[in-house]
């Protein structure tokens, strides 16, 4: 592999799944390298919410954040002005792993807070892959999930030990590994 | 080979790249069937967006059609609504970049239905962007880099059928060798 950019693989954790509503309270973030895949720095932050009272159950039970742990946390804008500030958005390619919900999160806390949204377009969809690789090999076994896997399954399968699940650094890390396996190998 | 659920690979001609400003010109789609990934049945529409004349002409002209077509397609949020009818939301949605998944969310948020898609998306971009890299290919692709690559030819290139179905044939050419 050998990347035209780095690879900047981002992870969030919210309040609850409504872009409208809910708010971002955990902001992380890998730097791959380019050539090697391996971790050139990190960017690891809580964020104060602004209506702690609009959290979804259901979401907080996911994430496990307690209230106290965001009590001295900065606020989003000045999270998103320290990320910026590490990351040059032309020099990376932005990265996420599931569904599109970080990035709509992501896009929509950048508009509030008044910060140009710099990232390219085309952004680095891991699941994607892992879904297509799984998929063409016959391996989407897990019946009760709706892609037929999901991350854990896929860690297991490739001897990968679990960090804290739904911490947004450790997500970054572990999909990251996922990653650096090199599952997408074309059978030339 | 064998997906979970059909995919809808969808695919758009717009009036320009932001999805807040810019609008959906038409909207193409062809399901994938899961199995095989031989498509099974497809959308198109084109979408008026105005009723000045000047507007009709122009958007008419870029995507290659007669003027009097693009007045009588219907609006935006008609549109979204029978894309929605047609295929349902138990589908996966496979489009070439994420900008393109924006603009239907927008689309849907008009017609004021729900976007209860799974939140998994094909991203065609990553997959032909790591494929590429696996062949040795430096540089960051484009829609047309992979058309180049695997020798497909478009014939309207304003056609957002037509690249929906080339956005197919690349998906299915990629999953063939990983």
């Amino acid at each position: 592999m050998n990347f035209k950019k780095d690879i900047l693989l981002i992870d969030l954790e919210f309040t609850g799944l409504n872009v409208d509503k809910h708010e971002i309270i955990q902001f992380a973030a890998v730097l791959l390298d380019k050539k090697t895949l391996k971790e050139k720095a990190f960017f690891n932050s809580y964020a104060a919410p602004g209506n702690w009272k609009n959290r979804d159950r259901e979401s907080m039970k996911v994430n496990k954040i307690k209230s106290e742990w965001l009590k001295a946390a900065p606020s989003l804008n000045t999270v998103l002005n320290n990320f910026n500030k590490k990351f040059k958005p032309a020099n990376v390619i932005l990265s996420y792993y599931g569904g599109p919900a970080d990035m709509d999160f992501l896009r929509a806390a950048y508009k509030r807070a008044g910060v140009k949204w710099q990232f390219d377009y085309h952004y680095f969809n891991l699941w994607a892959v892992f879904y297509a690789y799984l998929a063409s090999n016959n391996k989407l076994k897990a019946s009760k999930e709706f892609a037929g896997f999901n991350l854990d399954y896929l860690m297991k399968a490739l001897k990968i030990k679990p960090l804290l699940r739904h911490d947004a650094l450790a997500d970054c890390r572990m999909e990251a590994e996922v990653l650096r396996k090199k599952i997408f190998q074309i059978k030339k | 080979m064998k997906f979970i659920k059909d995919i809808l690979f969808f695919d758009m001609v717009t009036t320009g790249p932001n999805s807040d400003k810019d609008s959906i010109m038409q909207l193409s789609g062809v399901l994938l069937d899961k199995d095989n990934l031989l498509e099974r049945a497809n959308f198109n529409s084109y979408v008026r967006g105005s009723y000045l004349d000047s507007i009709i002409q122009e958007h008419a002209k870029f995507l290659q059609i007669e003027p009097a077509v693009y007045k009588r397609s219907p609006k935006i949020y008609d549109v979204a609504k029978q894309f929605y009818k047609k295929f349902g939301s138990g589908v996966l949605l496979g489009t070439h970049t994420w900008k393109n998944v924006l603009f239907l969310k927008n689309a849907f948020k008009k017609a004021v239905i729900p976007f209860d898609y799974d939140e998994h998306a094909i991203e065609l971009w990553t997959l032909g962007y790591i494929y590429t890299l696996n062949y040795g290919m430096r540089k960051m692709p484009t829609f047309y880099t992979f058309l180049d690559y695997f020798k497909l030819k478009q014939e309207k290139p304003n056609d957002a059928l037509e690249k929906a179905r080339l956005g197919a044939e690349i998906f299915r050419k990629i999953v063939k060798e990983v």
